[in-house]
C-alpha cells in the first residue's frame, strides 16, 4: 500500500475562484518547486516583496495555503518603465495526508519561502512474538 | 533630455507585453484555471522584472530577484546604464530527490538599462529586501533640472 503524499492542485475550487477580493490590486501564483525527500515534502516559492509578517500560511484538513502581500516601493516619481505591478501572491495546495503537522518548519529568505512538510511516521509493520510455556 | 514612454520603445513595449501578462495572470485567478505550463517568470517577459522611476534628483530602479542575496548580485554604473547581472542559486539538493513541480528558474541573468540621463556612480545606493532590489540613482549635477530665474529689464 502506498501512501500518497502528491500536492495537488485544486481546480475549480472555491477557495480559489469564488471570494471577490475587496482590494482591486492583482493576486499571482507564485512560481514554486515541489520535491519530495524521503523524510519531507520541501516547497520553495518565489515571493518577492512579501515580509515576513505579511505572510500566512495555512494548512487546514488537507487544504494548504500560502498567502501574501508584497509592499509596493513607496517611492513616488514618473513611471519612466513598468515591469512589474505589486500585488499579493495567493496559491493552494491539496496534500496528502501524510504529514507530521507538528513538524512543519518555514523559512523565508530573500523573497524565497522555503516550506518543510515532513512524512509522518507510517505504522510500521509489527511481528508479534508468539512464545510457548 | 527626459525620456518619456512615447519616446522610449524598448520601456513601452516591455511594458506592454508584462501588462498582457499580469493581465493574463489575473485572468487565470480569476477563472481558477491555471495554465498547463509553468507560471513563473521568462514567458513573455524578461528577468528580472523592473520598474523605474524619477523624481527630480534621482532615478529608483527596482527589481524583483526572488532568491538571489547580495553576495550573487552583481550591479554597475557608466555613464547613461546600470548593468544587472547575477546568478539566482539552486537549493542543495539530497540525494534522490523526487520533483512533484519545478517552476523557478535557476537561470543566470544579465540585463542592461538605460537611464535617460547620466547619474553620479559614485553615490549609488543599493539595497536588496525580501527578494526585491531597490537601487537609488543621483542624477549627475548635469541632469539635474534648474530652475532659470526670468528677470524683467
Amino acid at each position: 500500500m502506498s501512501v500518497s503524499t502528491d500536492l495537488t492542485r485544486r481546480d475549480e475550487s472555491p477557495a480559489t475562484a469564488g471570494a471577490e477580493r475587496t482590494k482591486t490590486e492583482p493576486v499571482y501564483a507564485p512560481a514554486v518547486d515541489i520535491y519530495e525527500t524521503q523524510d519531507n515534502l520541501v516547497l520553495l516559492a518565489d515571493l518577492p516583496g512579501v515580509a515576513k509578517e505579511d505572510l500566512t500560511i495555512r494548512l487546514e484538513e488537507e487544504v494548504l495555503t500560502i498567502e501574501g502581500a508584497a509592499h509596493a516601493s513607496a517611492a513616488t516619481g514618473q513611471h519612466l518603465l513598468t515591469e512589474y505591478i505589486s500585488g499579493t501572491f495567493y496559491r493552494q495546495f491539496t496534500v496528502g495526508e501524510a504529514i507530521d503537522r507538528e513538524k512543519i518548519d518555514a523559512k523565508l529568505k530573500n523573497g524565497v519561502l522555503e516550506l518543510v512538510l515532513p512524512k509522518a511516521e507510517k505504522a510500521k509493520p509489527k511481528r508479534i512474538q508468539v512464545t510457548s510455556d | 533630455m527626459f525620456l518619456t514612454r512615447g519616446s522610449y520603445p524598448w520601456g513601452s513595449l516591455r511594458g506592454a507585453l508584462s501588462e498582457m501578462e499580469r493581465l493574463r495572470r489575473e485572468m487565470d485567478h480569476v477563472v481558477g484555471a491555471y495554465s498547463a505550463r509553468p507560471e513563473g517568470y521568462g514567458d513573455a517577459s524578461v528577468f528580472p522584472p523592473v520598474n523605474l522611476l524619477e523624481d527630480s534628483d534621482h532615478y529608483l530602479l527596482n527589481a524583483e530577484l526572488p532568491g538571489v542575496g547580495p553576495e550573487d548580485l552583481e550591479i554597475s554604473v557608466k555613464g547613461k546604464q546600470v548593468s544587472l547581472q547575477g546568478q539566482r542559486k539552486s537549493p542543495q539538493l539530497p540525494e534522490g530527490v523526487r520533483f512533484h513541480r519545478r517552476e523557478r528558474s535557476q537561470a543566470g541573468f544579465s540585463r542592461l538599462i538605460g537611464l535617460p540621463a547620466e547619474v553620479d556612480a559614485d553615490k549609488v545606493e543599493a539595497r536588496l529586501e525580501n527578494g526585491v532590489l531597490r537601487v537609488v540613482l543621483p542624477k549627475a549635477e548635469v541632469a539635474k533640472p534648474r530652475k532659470i530665474a526670468v528677470s524683467a529689464s
